[in-house]
């Protein structure tokens, strides 16, 4: 007999592939960036703050984050469906933990997310950027993005849980999104022109995840940022997924 | 194994900014029969019936479905108990047959069994012709039907069943009580309905309560009930009107009394 945790999540995984359009959406705005970004200022990357590896080795991370923000809204919409549809209360009254029907969505979207970075990756590879890091580097950069994904996917998820409002189910990824032009996303931080904003990517977990993976892909910078990375990565992870479960029972009341 | 399998002791139950749907209901339901719950839209029918089938808690008051209490984990009283609520719930992207397959899968069915499960309820339900289509693509009266088959997938001790037949046509709702009379007499299952087809709780039901401004107002037999209230001759509308009316009267001049 099949643990009904599988089925579950193989449902959940259908309906990722039978609805791509948030892995898609994820993955168009991604390549369109490392693209546009590379045209238009790529060729800064010769000066030594970049670290000698061409400036797709440095840009390369903003791609991999960007796509969380449109991939990450698939188990937010999911759910809205099933909540809409009425099926979920259906899910409800079966002899399973409620939660596993949202962490299932969740899971599905983990797992678009790291199929998806590891493209990203490799698109960055065919544009130029040398993975010096190997395998390791391109597994550990996409748990990384997997992980903080979650993070944000099930507080999406929660979102739309609690306000029985699809429309939430991008906000939060527009809401971090916006952090991605507060850290050190197109320079290093020494090149930032401003000191307020020096300050604020000090406290900008997205400047952690993009500096620990540029260091496990191309070996640019700090090692020490990969734990602090994931760490950020975890408590978005767990913090995103603790808040999914618990806002099932709003949905029944 | 217990007499009753549902036993309900003083549920309240008052949603925020609205008013109160629960005023303390005590409920007992016999093992296997079939139990018609009445009341005016409003009277608390719907809240006490997801309150009984665990999707809502009910702030004080305790109940237990086939000895078991409902408190904290649910997940054993789920396996004892279907459910169709009101709104059909339907996975409008699924064909019926994979939907029932899938349901039986949830509750522990291996394949080979859930398959078996699932045909066997698409042929109960005259829905073998659209066994494949999606759901969204189904009439009305057929997601009606799979919206009831879905239900009965584990073959449940207990079936909730809140306002059944709305939505049906009269061959479709011949059949399925029908199916709910067979599954009472050769299956044991109590059958818990909501009604506002007076006609359908007569004919279908054994037992009834009558639930107003939150309490219950009435509880016995269908025929122990349109004999006190409907007079010689009477059915159980009649019986339920004159009782709904002398009951208004009595809430009138009560106020009348405490305005005096």
């Amino acid at each position: 007999m099949r643990n009904p945790g599988t089925l579950i999540v193989g449902r959940a995984l259908r309906r990722l592939v039978s609805n791509p359009a948030p892995l898609l959406s994820g993955l168009g705005m991604s390549a369109f960036f490392l693209f546009v970004y590379d045209a238009a200022i790529g060729g800064i990357g010769f000066l030594p703050e970049f670290g000698g590896a061409g400036y797709m080795a440095f840009l390369l991370p903003m791609g991999v984050i960007s796509l969380l923000f449109g991939s990450s809204a698939g188990s937010a919409q999911a759910l809205s469906r099933d909540i809409g549809s009425g099926y979920f209360m259906r899910l409800a009254l079966a002899p399973v933990p409620r939660s596993a029907f949202v962490l299932a969505a969740i899971l599905a979207d983990a797992a678009g997310i790291f199929v998806s970075s590891l493209i990203v990756l490799g698109l960055g590879a065919l544009l130029g950027a040398p993975l010096l890091g190997g395998a390791v580097g391109v597994f550990g950069t996409a748990a990384l993005a997997t992980l903080f994904g979650a993070g944000i996917s099930a507080a999406s998820a929660a979102a739309v849980m609690r306000t029985g409002k699809v429309e939430l189910a991008g906000t939060i990824g527009s809401a971090v999104f916006m952090l991605l032009f507060l850290a050190p996303t197109f320079v290093p931080r020494e090149l930032m022109g401003a000191r307020w904003l020096q300050v604020v990517s000090a406290w900008n977990p997205l400047s952690y995840l993009m500096e620990a993976m540029r260091v496990m892909v191309s070996g640019l910078g700090e090692p020490s940022s990969v734990p602090i990375a994931f760490a950020v990565a975890a408590v978005a992870g767990l913090g995103g997924t603790a808040a999914a479960c618990l806002s099932v029972r709003k949905v029944l009341n | 194994m217990p007499e009753n399998v549902i036993e309900a002791r003083g549920l309240t139950r008052t949603y925020r900014k609205g008013p109160r749907a629960l005023a303390g209901v005590d409920l007992d339901v016999p093992e296997a029969c079939r139990f018609a719950l009445l009341g005016a839209n409003g009277a608390g029918k719907s809240t006490l019936v997801r309150i009984l089938c665990t999707l809502s808690r009910q702030d004080s008051g305790r109940v237990a479905i086939a000895g078991r209490p409902i408190s904290g984990g649910s997940q054993a009283i789920r396996a004892l108990i279907g459910v169709a609520l009101q709104d059909t719930q339907l996975d409008p992207a699924e064909s019926a047959r994979r939907q029932l397959a899938f349901q039986g899968r949830l509750y522990g069915f291996d394949a080979a069994r859930a398959a078996g499960r699932a045909e066997e309820l698409l042929a109960r339900f005259g829905l073998e012709l659209v066994a494949d289509r999606k759901a969204a693509e189904l009439s009305g009266g057929n997601k009606r039907r799979l919206h009831v088959a879905l239900a009965l997938v584990h073959r449940p001790r207990v079936l909730f069943l809140d306002e059944p037949s709305v939505g049906m046509d009269p061959e479709s709702r011949a059949a399925f009580w029908a199916e709910m009379r067979r599954l009472n007499a050769e299956e044991g299952a109590c059958v818990f309905f909501t009604t506002q087809y007076l006609e359908e709780a007569e004919k279908h039901g054994d037992e009834l309560a009558v639930l107003d401004s939150g309490l219950v107002a009435y509880r016995g037999t269908v025929d122990g009930f349109a004999a006190a209230h409907a007079g010689p001759g009477g059915d159980l509308e009649a019986g339920y009107l004159n009782f709904i009316e002398s009951r208004r009267r009595g809430a009138l001049s009560e106020k009348e009394a405490v305005g005096a």
